[in-house]
């Protein structure tokens, strides 16, 4: 099969395709591939937590360790770096957020898995769940009105409000939107990319030749580069992710 | 006539809205480190500004991604 | 579009999922790795503290006994300079002593010297009396008596003696 014909069919392998139930559009009852791999995700999160959190000594050795130092990463880099000593009360909060991204991703990562986080539904979700919690924090801390009136940059002449405000609402209103793109955009050209150059992989050894043996290994070593980076990319989205979500707590905590 | 079309608008989707984001992740990473050789002892915080600030950058260069499939898949 | 809109039961699907999650580790699992790390921090702390007091008090023994052996190393000093002095003493007065003994003995030879020469000196004046009677006799030709002989004679001899004795 040509080009046009194999990207056409890793697309189509790469949707979201219902594995419980009939698909009759979008608001159907159904359960997806991707929610598969999602609930698989989230158990094993939790097995791991609930386990490792049984395993602790004073000496860090084990699967604890490494809970250990999640956790510590998560507190030390995201939550006192950009919040002080009183984000503490929102570690749980972030620590989930950065750990169910991780996992996920993480997942996507094995052949033939594919990662919770791949699909729209997901990220956005996650996104739009972000930006009602720390909205509802802001209004919860300094009321409604005083809250809505601080996406107005203090020291703006009268005759611009009416310009800027549109604006700043706007682009306030985008943030659910870009962590829920950004998330979904990085695994599902992840994927996309590594699937291709296995494509081109594949139709090189398809017809050898020398040209091809060529293009073939060369696809090869890209493809493992590529698997390399993507490992990498799985790590810097969640951490992107968790500390964006932080970035705005602490925004909508001491009004802009 | 349309789904050629569809597919020539992906293409100019993807290349040209990776343009802006291209730079902008550039002009990021040398401002970091630029930032990181002036002052040694701030380079943990400049690095998690700078990753900030490239997935910032990166988000727009994926919204021509994402439209680029969508433009793929008008039949 | 098609593509961007997501289905509606992902959206449920992962809210309830990430809402189990968030329940399992707040309640059971971070509480635990939380104390935890806080238990580590203080251990640490407390150790790094006790170290630091350990470090201190030897500090202040090793002083201490420096303390302690310069005075030690002094007493014996003195102690030595003293014995020193004693010794000096001692040798002092031996060879005073000796001195002292030397001179006495010369003086008691000197004295015993001078009693052998009176005494050989008194044999000798009697022996030249004897004699020079003798030789008076023969010069003379008479025999005058032992004993107005003797009277002249010793007059004589002691007239001699003494300014010999000058």
């Amino acid at each position: 099969m040509d080009l046009g014909e194999s990207i056409q069919e890793l697309l189509h392998e790469l949707q979201p395709f219902a594995v419980i139930g009939n698909n009759t559009g979008k608001t159907s009852l159904i359960l997806t591939n991707y929610m598969v791999f999602l609930i698989i995700a989230i158990a094993l999160t939790i097995v791991f937590f609930v386990v490792a959190s049984r395993k602790l000594t004073l000496v860090p050795k084990g699967v604890g360790n490494i809970a250990e130092w999640g956790v510590e990463f998560v507190r030390n880099n995201i939550v006192l770096d950009v919040m002080g000593s009183e984000g503490m009360v929102y570690l749980p909060f972030i620590v989930t957020v950065f750990f169910a991204v991780l996992f996920n991703n993480f997942l996507g990562l094995i052949p033939g898995l594919k990662p919770g986080t791949g699909t729209l539904g997901t990220t956005f979700a996650w996104g739009i769940m972000v930006f009602v919690v720390y909205n509802w924090v802001g209004v919860k801390k300094h009321g409604l009105v005083p809250y809505l009136k601080s996406f107005l940059p203090s020291g703006t002449p009268w005759w611009l409000v009416w310009l800027i405000y549109p604006l700043e609402v706007i682009s306030h209103f985008l943030r659910p939107f870009t962590l829920g793109v950004r998330l979904y955009a990085n695994m599902y050209a992840g994927h996309i990319v590594l699937g291709i150059f296995g494509i081109f992989v594949v139709m090189s050894l398809a017809a050898l030749g020398p040209v091809t043996a060529v293009v073939g290994t060369l696809s090869l070593v890209m493809q493992i580069i590529m698997y390399a980076f993507e490992v990498f990319v799985a790590f810097i989205q969640a951490y992107v992710f968790a500390i964006l979500t932080t970035v705005y707590l602490n925004g909508a905590l001491h009004t802009h | 006539m349309i789904g050629s079309l569809s597919v020539l608008g992906a293409g100019l989707a993807f290349g040209l809205g990776a343009i802006g984001p291209g730079i902008g992740v550039g002009f990021v990473a040398g401002k970091a480190i630029e930032g990181m050789a002036r002052q040694p002892e701030m380079a943990g915080r400049i690095q998690t500004t700078m990753f900030i600030g490239m997935a910032l950058a990166e988000a727009i260069a994926l919204l021509g991604f994402v439209l680029a499939f969508v433009l793929f898949g008008v039949k | 579009m098609e593509a961007i809109i997501p289905y509606t039961s992902e959206l449920l699907v992962s809210l309830v999922s990430f809402g189990v999650l968030f329940i399992a580790l707040w309640k059971f699992a971070l509480p635990p790795i939380m104390k935890m790390l806080d238990e580590r921090a203080e251990k640490i702390k407390d150790s790094l503290e006790k170290a630091e007091e350990t470090r201190v008090e030897a500090e202040r023994l090793l002083d201490e006994y420096k303390e302690q052996l310069a005075e030690a190393r002094q007493e014996s000093n003195r102690v030595i300079e003293q014995g020193r002095k004693i010794a000096e003493t001692m040798k002092d007065e031996i060879v005073a002593k000796a001195n002292e003994e030397r001179e006495s003995m010369l003086a008691r030879a000197r004295e015993e010297i001078q009693g052998e020469k009176r005494t050989a000196m008194a044999e000798l004046q009697a022996q030249v009396a004897d004699l020079s009677v003798a030789v008076a006799n023969r010069l003379i030709g008479t025999t005058l008596s032992a004993n107005d002989h003797k009277s002249l004679i010793e007059k004589f001899v002691a007239e001699v003696g003494s300014l010999d004795a000058e």
